[in-house]
């Protein structure tokens, strides 16, 4: 069940997340969990490993630079050393799990299994599993940028000790997480409890997943997450919140009427969301109309009321720059009462607090042309390598009846050809950018230019 | 094991070891073959017969190297143990260990000029006697020891490391003067020409980096299409043969440096090369791809010929040329130790 048959190389799986996020419990688990696999253990940290059926080695993280003009190209010679000797036993094992150290970029690692030929024959980066302690990452968010290149790496991310922290706050971190990482399977769990298979054998480019989880992830990028339209009963209505991940949060509140809702609104919106805000303190009233409103969230801990004017009953369109969930945002009726709105949708934001970090997926139907992509890819990665984490894609190259897959890690990519479409399957190519600072526009131009 | 060409070369013997061979080391009388499977034991085996004279149990967790003394009495083991062994071809217990450091040992080297023997574990170098004790303890490399290489004619032993070599004097073996060749690469292995003007290495990233002595001079070949895993000098210090995952390429030394020229592609393995070894005595060339294709030229003044090729199940790991005679001892990743006796030109 664990194992690819099309690919005879070992796969290997990363594990890294900040100290006390569980990585060694995690090990523990996977290590005496039946699962009839023999796995090596490369460890980082010196944990609390004893288990007679896995080797355990412990190596020093040792980052070599690549010395080729690209700063961003480096590899971790500890493993080499090691990984090549473990592939000349004659007992081959299963799986290979690497640990890092909490404070540890995913980079060099992932870049190891790309850029050095010996461990490409012979191993395969089967997935970065990044561990998330649900009570202390938005701190860690805020001062690492290990920490957020942590969470832009993985293929899965376990939101770990959600028993430690009240929901609402699992949901708003999810919200924050998946707007970094549009790609990577997310999974709650307490005392690292969570089920392997959803960690371990993360191979295949799943990107219907993703688009599937995240449907704006193709649609052009909107400066807010979220927009809904609701009916305001007569009365004094409110905009409710609680603490968020930031201190302040832009919004705008318009009439709309009930025939186009949130589709002219929202193009009215963006346009508002360049313009200078106007400071709004908790307890200030909020006017429907053309106003960019940054609510101070930070001048009030905890609950937070702005008043929307007795004038604004009727219908009205509300463009938050963040998901409601990340600040438990709602609209109460002149009665205290919660209102649902009538249609809400998530944006696909360009930025989010200022993390940078975003994902970009692109679809295109007609067939690509290779030799277009290759040279457009190695254009872009030679310019923008350093802040492009990771890139997968399923491609439907022109005269190829297979699927092409592809990964990569910065400056390195690593494709093949895979099984052939099925006759039901739509042809798409579609791939995804995780990075900082990516130009969404740029790239699907640049995209575009491949096709056959 | 199979051969083309059989009138250029046997099979001499052959023995099985309990898993991939690590390391190779023919004594410098020639009477042994030491071999070291990965997961540890060490076969001492007679070169003439194949006959396998002792095993040693070698290291916990693998043997990574071997080494034998110059007089041929000692052999040296590095492990994953920390340790370094040293056996005795006259005994089955080890007569010495040495505690090297906390990380691997992957470099052990028997002066051939000092009574000394160097261990490197992780980047900690240390100097012994040949009682087994410690006569030095260096400051350690910035990072991990790759390889250690003694100048063919003076006590000077070269360390290679990510981003440094260490040129150690030994004239006196308690405080060596320490002289180091900066760059920026991350250096995998290190090789004198026989004559003892160049120092060559190659890099993980794809490059070639040669150093002059003395003086120190270095210069860099690029454009290798992986790193440099394998490099090997020809006797007469003319011909430097290195090899990338593609293909194995000859860099002619005759007119010094030859940056700038153009070196000469050896057509012929089909599989990336894992190991190369020139002839001690003569001008062949042997190489062993990870495919398990032995390939041997012979080199004149006008290039290269293929003289013989043979192959292996599973790829090769090892290669090493007797120090005399015509014979070439190949490890495989299955286990095999074989050894191969070459005939005259068959011209």
């Amino acid at each position: 069940m664990l194992t690819n048959a099309a690919d005879p190389r070992i796969p290997v799986t990363v594990l890294t997340g900040f100290l006390g996020a569980g990585k060694t419990t995690l090990l523990n688990r996977i290590l005496t969990e039946q699962h009839g696999q023999r796995i090596a253990v490369i460890e980082n940290e010196f944990g609390e490993i004893g288990i007679d059926q896995a080797l355990v080695i412990n190596a020093e993280e040792e980052i070599f630079e690549m010395n080729n003009g690209c700063l961003c190209c480096t590899v971790r010679g500890d493993l080499i050393r090691i990984l090549g000797n473990l592939m000349k036993r004659r007992d081959k094992f299963d799986r290979i799990l690497v640990e890092t150290t909490g404070l540890a970029d995913p980079g060099p690692v992932a870049q190891t299994f790309f850029m050095d030929d010996e461990m490409k024959d012979k191993l395969r980066l089967d997935g970065i599993v990044t561990l998330v302690d649900c009570k202390h990452v938005a701190q860690h968010l805020e001062d690492s940028a290990e920490c957020r290149e942590q969470i832009a790496f993985a293929d899965t991310l376990v939101l770990n000790k959600v028993d430690l922290v009240d929901e609402t706050a699992v949901d708003m971190l999810e919200a924050r997480l998946r707007a970094m990482n549009g790609l990577a399977k997310i999974q709650r769990a307490r005392m690292a409890r969570v089920d392997l298979g959803q960690v371990l054998d993360l191979g295949g480019f799943d990107l219907k997943r993703a688009l599937d989880l995240n449907p704006a992830f193709l649609e052009p990028e909107y400066p807010f997450e979220w927009g809904g339209w609701y009916a305001l009963p007569t009365g004094e209505s409110a905009l409710v919140l609680e603490d968020g991940p930031d201190p302040d949060m832009s919004a705008v509140l318009l009439p709309v009427s009930e025939h186009d809702a949130l589709v002219t609104a929202r193009e009215t919106a963006a346009h508002l969301f360049s313009t200078t805000a106007v400071a709004a303190q908790p307890g200030d009233a909020l006017e429907p109309g053309a106003h960019h409103y940054r609510l101070r969230l930070a001048a009030k801990p905890g609950f937070k009321r702005f008043p929307l004017r007795p004038n604004a009953a009727g219908h009205v369109a509300l463009f938050t720059q963040h998901h409601p969930d990340e600040f438990a945002l709602r609209v109460l009726d002149p009665n205290g009462q919660p209102l649902q709105p009538l249609y809400a949708h998530a944006y696909n934001a360009g930025h989010t607090h200022d993390d940078s970090v975003s994902s970009v997926g692109l679809v295109e139907e007609r067939p690509v042309d290779p030799f277009k992509l290759n040279r457009w890819l190695g254009d872009l990665l030679r310019d923008k390598g350093a802040d492009i984490f990771r890139m997968k894609g399923v491609l439907h190259l022109a005269d190829n009846a297979n699927r092409f897959v592809f990964q990569g890690v910065h400056m390195l990519f690593d494709g093949q050809a895979d099984r052939p479409w099925r006759a039901e399957e739509p042809r798409l190519s579609q791939m995804i950018f995780i990075g900082r600072d990516l130009d969404r526009a740029d790239l699907t131009a640049g995209f575009r230019a491949c096709l056959d | 094991m199979s051969g083309e060409n059989t009138s250029a070369a046997r099979i001499r013997w052959a023995v099985e070891l309990a898993d991939g061979v690590q390391d190779l080391a023919w004594s410098p009388d020639g009477c042994w073959l030491a071999a070291a499977a990965v997961s540890g034991p060490i076969s001492l085996i007679a070169t003439a017969t194949g006959e396998v004279s002792r095993e040693w149990p070698g290291h916990v967790g693998g043997t990574l190297k071997l080494a034998w003394s110059p007089d041929s009495r000692r052999l040296a083991s590095g492990g994953q143990d920390g340790c370094a062994r040293v056996w005795d071809p006259n005994d089955d217990e080890e007569r010495q260990r040495l505690a090297a450091g906390s990380d691997w040992v992957g470099g052990v080297s028997f002066s051939p000029y000092a009574a000394l023997l160097i261990t490197a574990a992780g980047k900690e170098l240390r100097a012994w006697n040949l009682d087994g004790q410690l006569l030095r303890a260096t400051q350690p490399h910035a990072s991990t020891i790759t390889d250690l290489a003694w100048h063919p004619q003076q006590p000077l032993l070269a360390s290679s490391a990510f981003g440094k070599i260490h040129l150690w004097d030994w004239c006196s073996p308690e405080s060596p003067e320490e002289r180091i060749l900066p760059h920026p690469s991350p250096l995998l292995n290190a090789r004198w020409s026989p004559n003892g003007r160049y120092l060559a290495c190659g890099c993980q990233d794809n490059s070639l980096r040669c150093w002059t002595w003395p003086g120190a001079g270095d210069f860099q070949m690029s454009g290798y299409a992986s790193k440099v895993r394998a490099l090997a000098w020809d006797r007469a210090s003319r011909w430097l043969a290195t090899a990338d995952r593609e293909i194995v390429t000859l860099w002619d030394f005759e007119h010094g440096p030859p940056t700038g020229a153009t070196p000469l592609n050896i057509e012929g393995p089909s599989d990336a090369v894992r190991e190369l070894a020139f002839q001690a005595v003569g001008h062949r060339l042997a190489a062993g791809d990870q495919g398990g294709h032995l390939l041997v030229w012979d080199l004149d003044e006008r290039g290269y010929r293929l003289l013989w090729q043979g192959a292996l199940r599973g790829g090769f790991q090892r290669l090493a040329w007797h120090p005399r005679d015509r014979l070439l001892a190949v490890g495989g990743e299955d286990g095999t130790v074989a050894v191969f006796e070459f005939t005259r030109y068959p011209h």
